[in-house]
């Protein structure tokens, strides 16, 4: 069987084309979605309250150790009593890196300890709720 | 609210009368603002740091100076407006990127917005001998105090109106990124001009939401990754693919060597390449290396100041020699570097070299037919940064299994994006094989003959030979890359 030659032109071109397309689509879903369903969760859970912003940093925090730490127990922050921007921005930025996507809830007590021997400064420690 | 919306209308009122003037178009200078009204606030900043004062002292009257000379570029008419920038074309470039944009409402809470640009804001707006002795401080050796000041600039700028307020930063320092990312778009829509005009808009689209592809939730978020990528690659992309007018792109490369460290990098970089594409006349790429020389003479005075790089600190020489000499130490580190990189979108980046090898080894005509330049200068840019990243992980001060987790997803965005590029002008041109396969010339009524159909904005002179006269035209001389702006189909 032989292929003419515009017929061979287009489907070299409808490979590349099919291949690019994946190769975006894969990066959308990669990125551009992901942001934007992080974004409808801010839009829905609201960002006045500090309260709202710590429980759904939490959230994070409990998918980054959904690996380590039993399911079956409930989440505690050991911190300061004025939960101040700096703890704030620690445990966010802790929360986001490789973040695991969690099956089932996970339980454990997170504490934040300012001895010094974190990158920044403090310390985070995960312990299983007795 | 109000303070987010008076600090975003601050940045956008100071860099629109530049912008516009730069593009001739109301919208796409619109969208340009904040990075030129960026480009003032930096300068503003130097001056402050090298002369004395405050920010706004400087601001003001440079503002007002900028205006002079944007009423002046218009008045004389110095440059055509900005082709393939029409309406349709501009919501092409900003209605997909809406959605994954709304990131920008989490909480402004992330590290390194806070430890290095908004803390270093905060400096500016304090006096310049407040703001000299935190460059040099050592508590804030840990904030990179050698960054370059656009975004602080910037951000202080929305500030000094809208007062203090972190989701202002938040919002100015998105509004910065998104207009890079926009002007990404524009930069892959003029690169394809001369393929299918839906082609092109619907590559121009995909090219901007793949800035997201790395590290996406960091995007709006403060960081400014994608900010100097997104403007260095859209300088790049105009510089090596394009023919038109140069001061876009070097301001675009500007504002990259002037966010962060790597974007001087990556613009000295793009300066390297367009100089050896056009050796024949080096003076032809001088004005390239501005931006090299703007980032560099902020390196000179934050040096000056006592600010110092992260990475030369604590031995940084020392490691530069075990590069050198192959040390066993540095191949473990670059074992670990280049898998971390493989698996942060490393396999990206091989789909579309494998894209670009099928495609200049079987689509090459195509592509000379519709105008887009060679993809090697593309490459050679992605390689030599790469080359750069890997180096940069090898003389890091830091462990690396705490150095590569935090930073991989992010210093990969420029590789991202670059082949993401890249992959567009081969799937334009794989758009345009597949409608017209015969390379044969076409009857005279497809010619260039007449004069140039704009798709939507007014008529550009049309520079280059007749689209199919030279069919098998050389890719690696620019001065031989056909030009067909305004002569799309519809």
């Amino acid at each position: 069987m032989t292929f003419s030659r515009p017929l061979r032109v287009r489907l070299v071109a409808a490979a590349l084309i099919v291949l690019c397309a994946g190769m975006f689509l894969y990066g959308v879903r990669r990125g551009a979605y992901q942001a934007t369903r992080d974004g409808l969760q801010y839009v829905s859970i609201g960002n006045s309250d500090n309260r709202v912003v710590i429980r759904y940093r939490v959230d994070q925090i409990r998918e980054e150790f959904a690996d380590r730490i039993p399911a079956g127990s409930r989440i505690r922050i050991v911190a300061p009593s004025e939960f101040g921007t700096f703890w704030h921005i620690w445990l966010s930025e802790f929360a986001t890196m490789n973040s695991v996507r969690v099956a089932e809830p996970a339980e454990f007590t997170v504490a934040v300890i300012e001895d010094g021997s974190g990158p920044h400064g403090v310390r985070l420690v995960v312990e299983r709720v007795p | 609210m109000t303070a987010v919306l008076v600090a975003l209308a601050t940045v956008v009122v100071i860099g629109w009368p530049l912008a516009f003037a730069l593009t001739g178009r109301v919208l796409l200078g619109t969208l340009l603002a904040p990075l030129t009204a960026g480009l003032v606030a930096a300068v503003s900043a130097v001056l402050m740091i090298v002369v004395g004062g405050r920010l706004v002292f400087w601001l003001v009257p440079l503002a007002l100076a900028s205006f002079v000379v944007a009423f002046v570029v218009h008045r004389r008419q110095l440059g055509p407006s900005a082709p393939h920038a029409g309406p349709v074309d501009v919501a092409f470039f900003t209605v997909p990127l809406l959605a994954p944009a709304i990131d920008v409402l989490q909480s402004p809470i992330s590290w390194d917005s806070h430890a290095i640009y908004w803390t270093r804001a905060g400096a500016f707006t304090q006096d310049s001998a407040f703001v000299r002795y935190h460059l040099g401080d050592v508590v804030y050796r840990y904030s990179h105090t050698d960054y370059p000041p656009l975004v602080p600039a910037s951000v202080a700028t929305g500030w000094a109106t809208g007062g203090v307020d972190f989701f202002s930063a938040q919002f100015v320092t998105t509004a910065l990124t998104l207009s890079a990312i926009v002007m990404l778009a524009y930069a892959v829509r003029v690169a394809t001009a001369g393929g299918p005009v839906w082609a092109s808009r619907v590559a121009a689209s995909a090219v901007a939401l793949g800035v997201w592809t790395g590290a996406p939730l960091v995007l709006a978020a403060g960081y400014t990754d994608h900010l100097w990528t997104a403007a260095a690659v859209a300088g790049g992309l105009l510089l090596l693919l394009g023919s038109g007018p140069r001061a876009l792109p070097v301001l675009l490369l500007t504002v990259a060597a002037l966010t962060k460290n790597e974007g001087l990098i990556a613009a000295g970089i793009v300066a390297v390449v367009v100089t050896a594409r056009t050796w024949r006349a080096p003076l032809r790429a001088a004005p390239v290396w501005v931006p090299v020389g703007a980032g560099v003479l902020w390196s000179v005075v934050g040096r000056v100041f006592h600010a110092e790089s992260d990475l030369l600190a604590n031995g940084g020489g020392e490691r530069i020699v075990q590069v050198l000499t192959v040390h066993p130490t540095m191949r473990f580190r670059f074992d670990q570097t280049v898998d971390a990189m493989w698996s942060a979108g490393g396999k990206l980046v091989a789909v579309a070299a494998v894209v670009a090898v099928v495609g200049a080894l079987l689509l090459r005509p195509y592509r000379t037919r519709i105008g887009i330049g060679a993809d090697w200068p593309l490459w050679a840019v992605l390689v030599l940064f790469g080359g750069a990243l890997v180096f940069t992980y090898l003389i890091s001060p830091h462990r690396l299994t705490w150095h590569l987790p935090t930073s991989i997803d992010r210093t990969m965005v420029p590789l991202l994006v670059l082949a993401s590029a890249s992959a567009a002008c081969w799937a334009v041109t794989a758009v345009e094989a597949f409608l017209r396969p015969s390379l044969s010339p076409p009857p005279a009524t497809v010619t260039d003959d007449g004069p140039a159909v704009p798709d939507d904005g007014p008529a550009v002179p049309d520079d280059g030979p007749a689209r199919f006269e030279v069919p098998r035209q050389r890719e690696s001389s620019e001065s031989t890359v056909p030009t067909t702006r305004g002569a799309e189909r519809p």
